[in-house]
């Protein structure tokens, strides 16, 4: 029988290290209406994700750090292929999964597995746990009912949830274990790669910290490539050995965590980074004023211009590029 | 001179099946005027319930069942309805953390914040107007007039918890209540509204009473902080030192529970009790690291640590070191 | 592996059927409106199968010398103008109504979820061409259409099927498309093609289950629908023709001797109410409960409890 602590299959990619590749991945979604809006008043596009490239080494996690609306979810989604993507490429372990065909897919299926921010809407209310993650198993492994059977309290155990509640429904179970059932079904198909999205931001603090502590542990013993999707700054900084933060769709910054988050370089991660209140000095907030725009047929020219302390008049005329400044820390900024 | 005095304050609710859930259970705090209490909690520590019972908000199915809320010195329970109409919108006011749910979507915001004025002060329309805008620049929304003839529904989150806060301090009242004002709020966001409240609370003198779940929040905010845990106060301090030396478990858990960069989580284990049936003894029993046997029996009353005069109160049998905590 | 797991042994798990029955059953128990619905429908069906062995007379015996009697105590809902038993004939009318409206909501049934729930799940001009007709039929007569349909083919119990159910089809697929609509956009579902589920299989077992509460009610207060549509053809004499005896054949025939003989009417009238309101109010009692919106209001007080 399988174990899970199996080392991830990692093929490198044509280019070296990177085990994950993502280039110029696009997603716009068309807002029109229909016919008619469209006549009176021309197309309406969000351009959720706008020319998104990072790389990812096996084993590293991102922390892909944003306010809502900034696209990292959408960007997941896309990576994971869970929403078709408008452009762009997305490789991971050598599979090319914007244009991977159906068998193939169902090897990226096995190998990289969604994490789900609520774990009150993503299981499905009428399947017992035995079920839930027993599907994983079903679809991506061949086991008689004994074998799926004890496969699946192996993986309750290892998310810390009891042997007999395997034939449990999801609301009977606390938010806390309910996420810990999402990670156990992630876990089911072996994967190499996980992306989770802000999986412990809907539970409490002292739950949030358990779950968390798992993911991680998890993390390094299964040694799984992980995209960690967070508004949290602490978690990102916790969780994360890559930091991307996004903005409008776009990428503003990327490098090693401790570089982005102890000496960020764009004026949006500088302002994400002082309106996190903290503990210790207790002084007057004095924060950027303004809010991120909808990115609904953006002009071109860096989205976060309108609301930036330095900007000048280059910054709306052309879009900004990531620029490496140091090895591995990107910015997309003309002022830096 | 405290305006508001909770003492010993009980809540009971009724449940559909016949029995009872005690939401709040003898808590007792005071604030000053002029200061800024943190009420920190998890979901089902009581601090909402906290909250609705000083605004004589509760649903009908609950009931404070012993305990007293003194407001300015006076009983608020002694109040009639009517009297307590005018309390609400004069002395003490409320912010929630969804705005949305507590503007009408079918007035502009500035016939909201006006209709404060001609109901409670009794101004005629054009001043109340102008009050209206003056408000909202002093909340600091972008072009204030334009404002006044918009819908909630044209405002982002931020702007409505803005609007909210214009309506709640229009009267300028003594005594602001906020439950999870910018939970819901992006983080730039949440600093902005943050810093808005921050500055009209010092430049009116407001008493706050801020409910958060979010300790660092709270530690940025507040003066003081009190911590409920299950219905029950565990720990009330001033806000630096007990954030920087917490004497409960409960508070000490609760700030391991934040990830830093390159230090191990230690979290809390288990999860809340039913609050139907709460342990018997000290509520945190189950959860706490240090629990003995008398933690199982005996329910630890809120009371102040040694070294005394620092204002520490906690209800633990065997509380923290404080500073450079038991590891 | 090194150590044995401690599998439990399953229990007795019931399939989503059972559990769906189950939570009927603990509506019907539960709730008063569904108790007296749920006796009535039930005594209806046992009426109905073991009706030719209860009923006192033979329903085509003719007795002249009893013709247009009033209840006695030998025929106690009275007799026809050809002297036959009126009781007898009812219980004889009950299977035939039950018959026809059980195949017209199955054949809706049948027709109309699968039609729904892909027009649903697949989206686009699939949806637009389907949903699309369901429309054109609801804005068809659908009596009307009945009518000219039996008309055309002639009287039969397979018409009939086709002629109620023909109708009723654009309701379930609208209210299964619905259903699939909102399930659809459920992070479960995304979590299932997540882990790999094929689209069928989704379709399946993650959106439909959670999709046809509304689709059991609907059935519940459908068949009322279909009882009469069934009896009205009759009463216009393009249902079933004698030797079938049905409700609505019994009260076109009562007309001619409503003066004379006012129970031919109202016994078969009121069978025919007694039999819907049964279905009215267990389709009612079900709605209270299996409708989210009564799930809602249920939540919302113990929430403000909590």
């Amino acid at each position: 029988m399988q174990t899970a602590g199996a080392a991830p299959g990692t093929t490198p990619s044509a280019d070296g290290g990177a085990f994950l590749r993502v280039r110029g991945l696009t997603k716009h979604f068309d807002i029109t209406g229909g016919l008619l809006p469209r006549l009176l008043y021309g197309r309406k596009v969000v351009h959720a994700v706008e020319d998104v490239s990072f790389d990812l080494a096996a084993g590293e996690t991102l922390g892909l750090v944003g306010e809502s609306g900034s696209g990292k979810s959408t960007a997941a989604r896309v990576i994971a292929r869970l929403i078709p993507a408008t452009a762009g490429e997305v490789h991971i372990g050598g599979h090319d999964v914007l244009r991977a065909g159906p068998a193939e897919m169902k090897a990226i299926r096995k190998d990289v597995q969604f994490v789900f921010q609520d774990p009150f809407s993503s299981l499905n209310p009428r399947m017992r746990i035995e079920r839930l993650i027993g599907r994983s198993l079903t679809i991506h492994f061949d086991m008689s009912p004994m074998e799926r059977r004890e496969r699946v309290v192996e993986l309750m155990e290892q998310v810390g949830l009891r042997a007999d509640h395997i034939y449990r429904y999801p609301h009977e179970f606390s938010g806390g274990q309910r996420q810990r059932i999402a990670i156990a079904r992630a876990l089911a198909s072996e994967p190499t790669m996980i992306l989770a999205d802000e999986p412990a931001s809907s539970l409490d603090v002292s739950i949030q910290a358990q779950v968390l502590e798992l993911l991680d542990g998890l993390r390094q013993r299964l040694g799984l490539t992980m995209i960690f999707i967070t508004h949290d700054l602490n978690v990102a900084e916790f969780v994360s050995d890559q930091v991307a933060v996004m903005y409008g769709g776009r990428l503003m910054e990327q490098g090693p965590t401790e570089e982005v988050l102890q000496r960020p370089l764009h004026p949006y991660s500088q302002s994400l980074l002082e309106a996190r209140p903290h503990f210790g000095v207790r002084e007057r907030l004095r924060p950027l004023e303004g809010e991120p725009a909808i990115p609904i047929n953006p002009p071109v020219g860096c989205p976060f211009a309108h609301r930036c302390p330095i900007r000048i008049q280059a910054c709306t005329e052309a879009n900004v590029e990531l620029v490496e400044k140091s090895p591995g820390h990107k910015v997309a900024c003309i002022r830096v | 001179m405290a305006i508001l005095d909770v003492q010993h304050l009980t809540v009971d609710f009724a449940l559909d099946d016949g029995g009872t859930l005690r939401a709040v259970d003898d808590t007792s705090f005071t604030i000053d005027s002029g200061e800024v209490l943190g009420l920190v909690g998890e979901s089902g520590s009581g601090k909402s319930v906290t909250a609705l019972s000083i605004m004589r908000l509760l649903d009908s199915q609950a009931d404070i069942t012993a305990g007293r809320i003194l407001f300015d010195g006076e009983d608020l329970a002694t109040k009639s309805e009517a009297e307590m109409r005018t309390i609400r919108g004069q002395r003490i006011s409320m912010i929630f953390q969804e705005p949305m749910t507590s503007l009408n979507p079918a007035y502009t915001v500035g016939d909201q914040v006006s209709e404060v004025f001609r109901h409670h002060l009794h101004m005629g329309f054009g001043e109340s107007k102008q009050r209206a805008i003056e408000m909202f620049e002093r909340v600091k929304i972008p072009r204030p007039k334009d404002t006044y003839g918009k819908f909630p529904h044209e405002f982002s989150g931020g702007m409505r918890q803005r609007v909210m806060i214009a309506i709640a301090l229009a009267c300028g009242p003594d005594l602001l209540i906020a439950d999870e004002p910018t939970t819901a709020l992006d983080v730039t966001i949440q600093a902005q509204v943050l810093s808005v409240i921050q500055d009209l609370q010092h430049d009116m003198g407001l008493a706050l009473l801020f409910i958060s779940h979010d300790l660092e929040v709270v530690a940025q905010m507040c003066d003081k902080v009190a911590v409920m845990y299950g219905a029950r106060l565990m720990e009330v301090g001033e806000s630096t030192s007990l954030f920087t030396g917490p004497r409960h478990p409960y508070t000490d858990g609760l700030l391991r529970s934040i990830p830093r960069r390159g230090q191990p989580l230690t979290p809390i284990a288990g999860t809340i009790f039913d609050l139907r049936s709460p342990p018997d003894g000290c509520r945190f029993h189950p959860r706490c690291p240090y629990a003995e046997d008398r933690c199982r029996r005996e329910t630890p009353e809120l009371r102040a640590l040694e070294p005394a005069g620092d204002g520490r109160l906690a209800a633990c049998h065997f509380p923290l070191a404080g500073v450079g905590a038991k590891a | 592996m090194s150590e044995a797991v401690a599998v439990p042994a399953p229990p007795q798990l019931p399939s989503s059927y059972v559990a769906a029955w189950r939570t009927i059953r603990g509506i019907i128990a539960n709730d008063r409106k569904a108790q007296i619905g749920a006796a009535i429908l039930a005594g209806s069906i046992i009426v109905a199968i073991i009706g030719p062995y209860i009923a006192p007379h033979d329903v085509e015996e003719p007795n002249v010398a009893i013709r247009l009697t009033g209840p006695t105590l030998s025929n106690i809902m009275g007799t026809d103008h050809l002297g036959r038993d009126l009781f007898s004939r009812i219980i004889s009318g009950l299977t035939v109504s039950l018959l026809v409206a059980t195949g017209a909501v199955l054949i809706a049934v049948v027709i109309g979820v699968p039609l729904g729930a892909f027009a649903g799940y697949q989206g686009g001009w699939v949806d637009t061409i389907i949903m699309r007709i369901m429309d054109a039929i609801i804005a068809m007569p659908g009596r009307l259409l009945a009518i000219a349909l039996v008309a055309a083919v002639g009287p039969s119990v397979g018409a009939l099927w086709v002629a109620i159910s023909f109708s009723s089809v654009p309701r379930y697929a609208r209210l299964i498309r619905g259903g699939v609509l909102a399930q659809r956009e459920r992070e479960y579902v995304e979590a299932a093609r997540a882990i790999g589920e094929s689209s069928g299989s989704t379709l399946l077992r993650y959106v439909l289950p959670n999709a046809m509460a509304p689709v059991v009610v609907q059935i519940t207060l459908n068949f009322p629908s279909a009882i009469t549509a069934e009896a009205s053809l009759s009463f216009l004499g393009l249902g079933l023709v004698p030797p079938t005896i049905s409700w609505g054949q019994m009260l076109s025939g009562a007309q001619d001797y409503l003066e004379v003989a006012p129970w031919l009417a109202i016994f078969p009238g009121l069978a025919l109410t007694l039999l819907i309101m049964g279905f009215v109010l267990l389709g009612d009692a079900l709605r209270d409960h299996l409708d989210p919106r009564y799930h809602g209001r249920r939540r919302a007080r113990k929430r403000a409890a909590a």
